[in-house]
């Protein structure tokens, strides 16, 4: 077995015990990388130099018994609109196709201090929007991995990286993780800093993890959230052991909510979705119907308004200065969003309270809630990421989400299981994304 | 409903404003995205919201 197939958690132990030297874990992903990146295209950056020569230092520290976290020597890839310092980072953009980032994101500073090695950028659509990545879904090129983490999710899912760093502002880590048959995990809201990553939106944006299990995606996210006073919407609690509850044995309380997205899902989505969670039900779940409230009906027409009106600004200098250097569907999206006016957007943040609210009270009835992760398989054709609409009420809310591989659909594409928890009970969502991990079981890597 | 809630109403001004702040030129390019604006913005402003509800910038759940 390469190195490259080896878990976040199993490289770590292998690290710590002096079995595995973090240097041949990263010339194992390299190799992966030049074997498969022509045909898969999730990297801009590869630091080839920077990644051997942080790993021979996590080696000389490991010799002597300095292992600094569970991270210890762990190859990490990470967006493409973060900032690495030193490091070019494009936010997949023509815009800021030369810009150098000038220090590390908040995010990517800890992991370095945890022993991480950032191995490179990956793949983003613009702006972490809406005009796509080259990136092809390791499960069958020629399909979209989702985005806008389009290049850290079909990374980890072809065992180029064992984990990497997604954002998501609409469905940007579920969508793609599902697709490509790995686990994204989205944070509470200010739970990991957003500072030093490219907004899309500041009142939406979320960082979180993309790994091969429930678990690597916990400790990517420990190594990086709590408190940072540079970040105005930073949570002050402190940060949970999110692998504390990893280990949960008791069958869960799931709340299944079948208005909205049985509906929207195709139909193998929902018979697929079903059998799982027969299978979770058999494990001893106690699966219980759930309903929406009224203010479920607007919530993805103003998580829009936000998300447009927040680009505009975010974007406004950039227009100016060169407007056709962006892609069609961001600079249309930034143009409308200028024409928003200040009402509306108070109007689209006033029913996020109540939709939000509405929803955190459902969500504290039960473990869990549990929806399918997509509505169908990763869609033919790079022309677009999929469709986020199984997210995003969850983003609006601000909730911590986890999507964890479920099944293959009949034409050989991963599925996945959406599970989701109140604010702040991201260990709750982690242990039971865990639990129902563990009932479902792996699926195969992807036949590349 | 209002000439505030209809979408063809708020299309129709979108555009002009569009026109006006972009030219006749991008309004081909700009046209399926205002559309979606155009219903989007009409389920908010149809959507209530109570009178004591504010803003929710950060969803923070209270301390």
């Amino acid at each position: 077995m390469s190195y490259a197939e080896l878990t976040v958690a199993e490289a770590a132990e292998r690290i710590r015990k002096g079995t595995l030297s973090p240097v041949a874990l990263v010339e194992a992903c390299l190799s992966r990388i030049e074997a498969l990146e022509e045909k898969l295209q999730a990297w801009v950056t590869v630091d080839r130099e920077g990644a051997l020569s942080a790993a021979r230092q996590c080696e000389r520290e490991a010799g002597r018994g300095h292992i600094r976290s569970p991270l210890h020597g762990v190859p990490v890839g990470v967006k493409d609109i973060f900032y690495v310092g030193g490091m070019l980072t494009t936010a997949g953009s023509k815009v800021t196709a030369d810009f150098v980032a000038p220090f590390d994101a908040t995010s990517v500073a800890r992991l370095r201090q945890a022993g991480a090695i950032i191995l490179g950028k990956t793949q983003t659509t613009e702006f972490a929007t809406f005009d796509p990545a080259p990136t092809h879904n390791p499960w069958k090129p020629g399909h979209t991995p989702g985005g806008s983490s389009s290049g850290s999710a079909a990374a980890v899912a072809a065992r180029m990286v064992p984990c990497a760093l997604g954002t998501q502002t609409a469905g940007s880590i579920l969508r793609p993780a599902s697709y490509c048959g790995v686990v994204g995990y989205k944070p509470t809201y200010g739970r990991v800093s957003r500072y030093g990553v490219f907004p899309v939106s500041w009142a939406l944006d979320h960082i979180g993890s993309i790994a091969r299990t429930v678990e690597d995606a916990a400790l990517v996210a420990m190594a990086m959230a709590g408190h940072d006073p540079k970040d105005p919407g930073s949570l002050h609690a402190p940060v949970p052991d999110l692998r504390a509850c990893l280990a949960r044995r008791d069958p869960p309380r799931l709340g299944v909510v079948h208005e909205f997205f049985w509906e929207k899902a195709s139909p193998e989505v929902a018979r697929q979705t079903d059998g799982a969670l027969q299978r979770l039900a058999k494990a001893g779940a106690r699966i219980e119907e759930r309903r929406l409230k009224p203010s479920f009906a607007s919530s993805h027409a103003a998580h829009r308004i936000v998300m447009k009106a927040e680009m505009a600004e975010v974007h406004r200098e950039r227009h100016k200065a060169s407007a056709e250097k962006f892609g069609p569907r961001i600079r249309a999206n930034i143009e409308a969003g200028m024409l928003i006016g200040a009402a509306d957007y108070f109007r689209a943040l006033r029913l996020r309270r109540q939709f939000a609210e509405d929803l955190w009270a459902l969500a504290a009835t039960v473990d869990a809630l549990v929806t399918p992760s997509t509505p169908t398989p990763a869609p033919e054709g790079l022309g677009s990421t999929g469709d986020p609409v199984f997210q995003t009420p969850w983003t609006f809310a601000g909730m911590p989400a986890v999507t964890v591989p479920c099944s293959l659909s009949e034409g050989g594409l991963p599925l996945g299981l959406q599970v989701v928890a109140a604010p702040n009970r991201d260990a709750e969502a982690l242990g039971v994304a865990a639990w129902c991990e563990r009932i479902l079981g792996p699926l195969p890597a992807p036949p590349l | 409903m209002t000439a505030e809630t209809d979408r063809e109403t708020i299309l129709r001004e979108l555009l002009a404003e569009a026109e006006k702040r972009f030219g006749r030129g991008r309004i081909e390019a700009l046209r399926p995205t205002l559309e979606a604006t155009a219903a989007e913005l009409a389920q908010v402003r149809a959507a209530a919201a109570g009178p004591e509800v504010e803003p929710m910038f950060y969803p923070h759940v209270p301390d």
